[in-house]
């Protein structure tokens, strides 16, 4: 090149040095204006041009990288693989937990049982369409005869007046109901229809021009991260090929067992799933391969002439639909007296304006997003054949359909208002008297205060209150009748009746001098006080006399004194108050602990337990058939696998 | 000089005199009948059949300990739901005599009367038995209610399946009897002799003769426990295994000659009346007493404790007689007034509480009600009996009769008492009406559930709550005087096969190879072993002969 371009110099009487000095500063990049073919009009050379232009942008891009180390792609395969394996032992979390957790477990599965999928619930009544078998048929029209058939039952609630309401009306009526739905449609403004449509397109508009400006903004920021070295390109490599050989891991390829399988069986025919499956795995593998090719971003040449492709279609798309939005067609043209009154053309005027204006914003969104594309349009391969179809857009007719649809069931909507609404007032009045039936007697709201009272009844009469007393009045109450009584058994009441008053208390008396020698209470007070000090706290004296001191004749008392109480040790026991007779009068309790008893005390808390409290309260009901029930102690004692006989097969899927 | 001051009004403002009441918990929320219904279900059943307070579910921190706990509870309250629901299987109910009017008293209706108007079935169970020559006698009932036994103080001694008049056997024992007792059936007696206690069989037939219990006053037998327990007059009370025949603990009273004797049904703890007017509570696994209650001022002459043991009525010979709560051991209410000294006492089922004095019987009602916030005070007597002349010295209730057995000095005599028996009997607790299938199957089923007699204490719910000693305190509670454990002559009584108990003891450890002190011995005693054999080896070749040699045994 540099041999032509100095010889053409030459040619151009320039100088060579000159030449020289201008390759060291500036590029060395030779232009067409260079040659002094700027303005060439041949059509064969102008392509060749366009060539040569497209080759030198993209020799910068299209450079492979070079592909990762073998390890590193292993070891992303292998972390790819685990998180896949980890997906699919994850699907059975909840039916592991729930089996744990299970208070029995049956065997064979209910999942594996030879009758499952049959309905064992309860049978539905039979009518026309279900019978089946002759003899339901027999009896049925017997039914239907006598009066008790399944029709005699749907007379009575249309009586009502609720439901099959189209069925009873008369012709006229339904084209009543027709023009008063056409009256409805033609209210709703023509403009406002458009609006609509206008909006939806300009929505579609924008999000395709925020799209693409949102990637270029990344692109932009991730080339300069790049540039500055922050990102470490060998860091994202990787990260990418992990990513690559997740989808790897996570498609059903062709060579897989699934498809195999599939094949094999023609599952396409029927299974809508299987083609589902195979739809997405050709939508992956066309990605896959995208990425492979490339790196995923728009920057990729491949991938955006693809992009730009699909953009065209999608802009033509839009552009048809807001050239249809933008006409009228004449068929919406409405006839309604509504429409040819003058505040009504009025406000349609305006809003027609309006959408006008917005056709026109976004028409010029369009374009000058196109004349932006326009610039990176011929960049990359270019691909031939034919682009991926377009899809026409739903049809406005369709729409309208819906529209009426919509409409049509407002009938039966208030219908189901008007039957839920009874319904609601019965439950309203089912739950009233479950209200007001309690609270009628008003039992609940009052306190109780009879245990207060009966408390201080009983504190009131005299502590001790003597039999016989009551005896006596007894018997003086029933005087008149022993009389009249007294020749039949006279003399038994006389025996057990007759009892006195002043002999009874005489007998008290005599009673208590007859126990005085013995001070029976004393000496349990003065025993009861022995053994509270013998349990109380003590102290020891451990000083032992002669240690550190004279003992022996002649040692004052004094001195005696002085060297007592020098080793004291205190011995805990239990303190006075803290007796558990402490405030009883007449109990002795002892406080000793029972030896042999700790053989039946846990010695520590058992693992699971967090507190005292828990543990012994989670003992208090016995095991055995003597306390419980016969349904407590069966369910109590079941076992907690119950395997029946026979082959148990695996379960097959999760059961949660 | 004086200041006036402003005093506290005179007129308080109290409670809102309108009749208004202030409501606790308004019930704000809305619920179904049947919610309401079955909410007041779960309560009753709760008070009825639930065993105390619930746990804290909310305040357990562990996740799977919570829900563990929760469905616990849930089973507990379901548990006392279904006992609730099951109560329709109670088909026979009680009853009792209801005056009609204010002026009847229900102690004035006579056994004639009630014979009168009962089924001739039941007006059969009131009878009377003529014993005139042996007597004072004394009655016990076997524990399902179908035998009786009958002992005269000065020897005669008789079972009978009293329903049927049917005389199991008689003894003419021609010595002073104190007391008699069936044991946990009715095949089996003891009878407190003069000197000794004697078991004997059904057939009369004397079986053991208990020479360790001398000059017993009283007897008492622990059926779940199957311990007899004797209280001697110098004050011994023994516990007799009957099953194993060992004697489980001999405990010196201290207190004197006992007065009286019973066992609370609830804890097996044994009651003893003592001459100073305590009640003591003994267990077989303390010398000394549990609780000791001044109960009366003179010696205390019967004890009787409901079959539930909250309650314990006692009688003494100052007249009186207390009904104590000894869940708490307070009195619950003031005591009654008897009008001379009861001989004896006894507590129905359904909480009849019978009184043996003088020449009368009296039964009371509703001394004490489990239900009642504050027992009252009861103003009269439920029936009476008696009068006629004979001395009461025992009086018992039948099982799941109507009945009380009173012994006296004429005899005994059958005495009906509508409302005393519990209605519906527990076929797995006792059946009154089993065969003799039945009864073998049982006394079988009882020896398996045996209780130790070191489960026996104040409460019987001890078993398997934490210990709550500190550590401290548990290293001083040990027995360091006690020799250390020899690892060797524990191996070697080790129960054992073929091998001896230390080989295979190396056998297994030899795999682990782990050579430790223990093992060290273990090893060095083997080899001791192996030396002693050898030389008993080499003796016996010796002293077969240098030719017979080869014939010696090698062990």
């Amino acid at each position: 090149m540099r041999e032509l371009k100095r010889k053409i110099s030459a040619f151009g009487g320039e100088d060579s040095e000159e030449e020289e000095e201008n390759q060291g500063s500036g590029k060395a990049k030779l232009s067409l204006a260079d040659l002094g073919l700027a303005g060439i009009n041949d059509e064969h050379i102008k392509k060749s041009i366009k060539l040569m232009n497209k080759e030198e942008r993209g020799d910068k891009k299209t450079r492979l990288d070079v592909p990762l180390a073998k390890p590193l792609q292993d070891r992303n395969l292998r972390s790819a693989a685990y998180a896949k394996t980890n997906e699919t032992l994850d699907r059975w979390i909840d039916t592991v937990k729930s089996n744990r957790r299970a208070d029995h477990l049956f065997f064979p599965l209910a999942q594996n049982a030879h009758d499952k999928g049959l309905d064992s619930g309860e049978l539905m009544p039979v009518n026309q369409k279900t019978s089946g078998t002759e003899l339901e048929n027999a009896i049925l029209s017997i039914m239907e005869e006598s009066g008790l058939g399944p029709s005699a039952s749907k007379e009575k609630k249309n009586e009502g007046g609720l439901i099959d309401e189209s069925e009873r009306l008369s012709k006229a009526e339904q084209k009543e109901i027709a023009r008063q739905k056409r009256r409805e449609r033609e209210l709703h403004s023509r403009e406002m229809a458009r609006q609509k449509r206008i909006k939806k397109i300009k929505s579609k508009a924008y999000r395709r021009i925020h799209r693409k400006e949102l990637l270029k903004d990344e692109q932009a920021a991730h080339d300069a991260l790049v540039e500055a070295g922050e990102i470490d390109s060998d860091a994202e490599r990787e990260e990418q090929d992990r990513r690559r050989a997740e989808e790897r891991m996570g498609t059903r390829h062709r060579e897989s067992k699934w498809a195999k399988l599939g094949k094999k069986a023609g599952r396409a025919v029927w299974d809508e799933d299987f083609r589902a499956g195979l739809t997405d795995m050709a939508r992956r593998k066309e990605e896959l391969k995208r990425r492979v090719e490339g790196r995923k971003g728009s920057g990729d040449d491949s991938d955006d002439s693809m992009g730009s492709d699909n953009d065209k279609d999608d802009k033509r798309k839009l552009l048809s639909e807001l050239n249809r939005a933008a006409q009228y067609s004449d068929d919406d043209e409405p006839k309604s007296g509504l429409m040819s009154m003058k505040f009504m053309q009025r406000g349609e005027e305006i809003r027609r304006k309006e959408n006008d204006d917005l056709v026109a914003q976004i028409r010029r969104e369009l374009d000058s997003e196109a004349e932006e594309s326009g610039e990176e349009m011929d960049i990359g391969r270019r691909q031939y054949g034919m682009g991926p179809a377009v899809k026409l857009p739903a049809n406005s007719p369709k729409s309208k359909k819906k529209a009426a649809k919509s409409s049509e069931p407002v009938i039966f909507k208030d219908d189901v208002e008007m039957s839920e609404a009874p319904s609601r007032k019965q439950t309203a009045v089912d739950s009233e008297p479950v209200v007001s039936a309690p609270s009628a007697p008003g039992a609940w709201s009052r306190v109780p205060q009879e245990g207060r009272k009966s408390k201080k009844a009983s504190k009131a009469p005299a502590q001790e209150l003597d039999l016989s007393n009551a005896t006596v009045l007894a018997t003086k109450s029933s005087k008149p009748k022993s009389k009249t009584a007294e020749a039949d058994d006279g003399n038994d009441t006389d025996d057990s009746d007759a009892i006195h008053l002043p002999m009874a208390i005489r007998d008290q008396e005599l009673i208590k001098r007859a126990f005085a020698g013995e001070d029976v209470v004393g000496d349990f007070r003065r025993e009861k006080a022995e053994i509270m000090d013998e349990d109380d706290d003590k102290e020891i004296d451990n000083t032992l006399p002669g240690w550190g001191s004279w003992v022996g004749d002649g040692v004052s008392a004094r001195e005696q004194r002085r060297h007592k109480g020098r080793f004291v040790t205190k011995v805990e026991g239990i303190k006075k108050t803290g007796r558990k007779d402490y405030k009883l009068k007449d109990a002795i309790i002892s406080e000793r602990r029972v030896k042999k008893n700790d053989a039946y005390l846990a010695t520590s808390l058992p693992f699971p337990f967090e507190s005292q409290q828990q543990y012994e309260r989670s003992l208090r009901l016995p095991v055995g058939p003597e306390w419980q029930t016969k349904e407590t102690f069966q369910s109590a004692t079941k076992p907690r696998v119950i395997v029946k006989q026979g082959i148990i097969s695996a379960m097959s899927k999760p059961m949660v | 000089m004086e200041v006036d001051t402003v005093d506290a009004p005179l007129t308080r403002v109290s409670q809102p005199s309108n009749g208004q009441l202030a409501v606790r918990k308004p019930r704000t929320e809305f619920k179904s009948k049947s919610e309401i219904v079955k909410a007041r279900r779960q309560r009753e059943a709760q008070k009825a059949y639930g065993r105390g307070r619930g746990i804290d579910v909310k305040g357990v921190r562990d996740k799977k300990l919570r829900r563990n706990l929760t469905t616990l509870e849930n089973k507990y309250k379901e548990a006392a739901y279904k006992a609730k629901e099951a109560e329709i299987l109670l088909e026979n109910t009680a009853g009792f005599i209801e005056p009609e009017t204010e002026l009847e008293r229900t102690y004035k209706v006579r056994q004639d009367d009630i014979q009168k108007n009962v089924a001739i079935e039941v007006a059969q169970k009131g009878f009377e038995l003529k014993l005139k020559e042996l007597g004072p006698y004394i009655c016990e009932y076997s524990r399902n209610g179908r035998d009786l036994i009958l002992a005269g103080r000065k020897g005669h001694v008789a079972t009978m399946d009293w329903r049927d008049g049917k005389l199991g056997c008689e003894l003419q024992l021609m010595e002073t009897v104190r007391d008699a007792r069936f044991l946990h059936n009715n095949q089996f007696f003891a009878v407190a002799q003069k000197k000794y206690v004697y078991i004997y069989d059904a057939q009369g037939v004397e079986l053991h003769c208990l020479k360790k219990h001398v000059e017993v006053s009283h007897m008492e037998f622990l059926p779940y426990h199957f311990l007899l327990a004797t209280l001697g007059i110098n004050g011994s009370l023994k516990y007799q295994d009957t099953s194993t025949g060992q004697i489980v603990t001999e405990i010196a009273t201290k207190q004197g000659t006992p007065v009286s004797l019973t066992h609370n049904p609830y804890n097996a703890i044994l009651h003893v009346g003592q001459q100073n007017g305590t009640v003591t509570l003994w267990s077989p696994n303390s010398s000394e007493p549990l609780v000791k209650l001044l109960a009366h001022r003179g010696p205390v002459r019967s004890v009787a404790v409901d079959r539930e043991g909250r309650y314990m009525v006692s009688a003494g010979q100052d007249n009186k007689m207390c009904i104590w709560d000894i869940r708490n051991f307070k009195e619950s209410v003031s005591s009654y007034f008897t009008r001379s000294p009861a001989t004896s006492l006894a507590i129905s089922d359904t909480g009849l509480t019978a009184v043996g004095w003088n020449t009368h019987t009296t039964v009371w009602r509703g001394l004490f009600d489990k239900n009642k916030p504050v027992q009252e005070k009861v103003q009269s007597p439920y029936m009476t009996w008696g009068g006629e002349g004979h001395k009461v010295e025992r009086v018992r209730w039948c099982p799941f009769e109507d009945v009380l057995g009173v012994g006296h000095t004429e005899g005994f005599s059958s005495i009906i008492v509508p409302g005393a028996g519990e209605p519906n009997f527990d076929a797995l607790e006792v059946n009154p009406f089993e065969t003799k299938k039945q009864r073998q199957e049982g006394e079988v089923k009882a020896l398996l559930n045996k209780l130790k007699p070191e489960m026996i204490a104040l409460d019987p719910n001890f078993i398997g709550k934490l210990d709550l000693r500190s550590e401290q305190q548990r290293q001083a509670d040990k027995d360091l005087d006690a020799a250390p454990v020899d690892v060797v002559e524990e191996m070697k009584h080790r129960a054992r096969g073929k091998n001896t108990a230390l080989k295979k003891y190396l056998r297994k450890q030899k795999k682990k190879n782990i050579i430790d002190e223990k093992r060290v011995k273990v090893e060095e005693a083997i080899k001791e072993m192996q030396e002693r054999k050898d030389e008993k080896f080499k003796d016996r070749q010796e002293a077969l002969g240098p030719s017979l040699a080869r014939f010696a045994r090698k062990d």
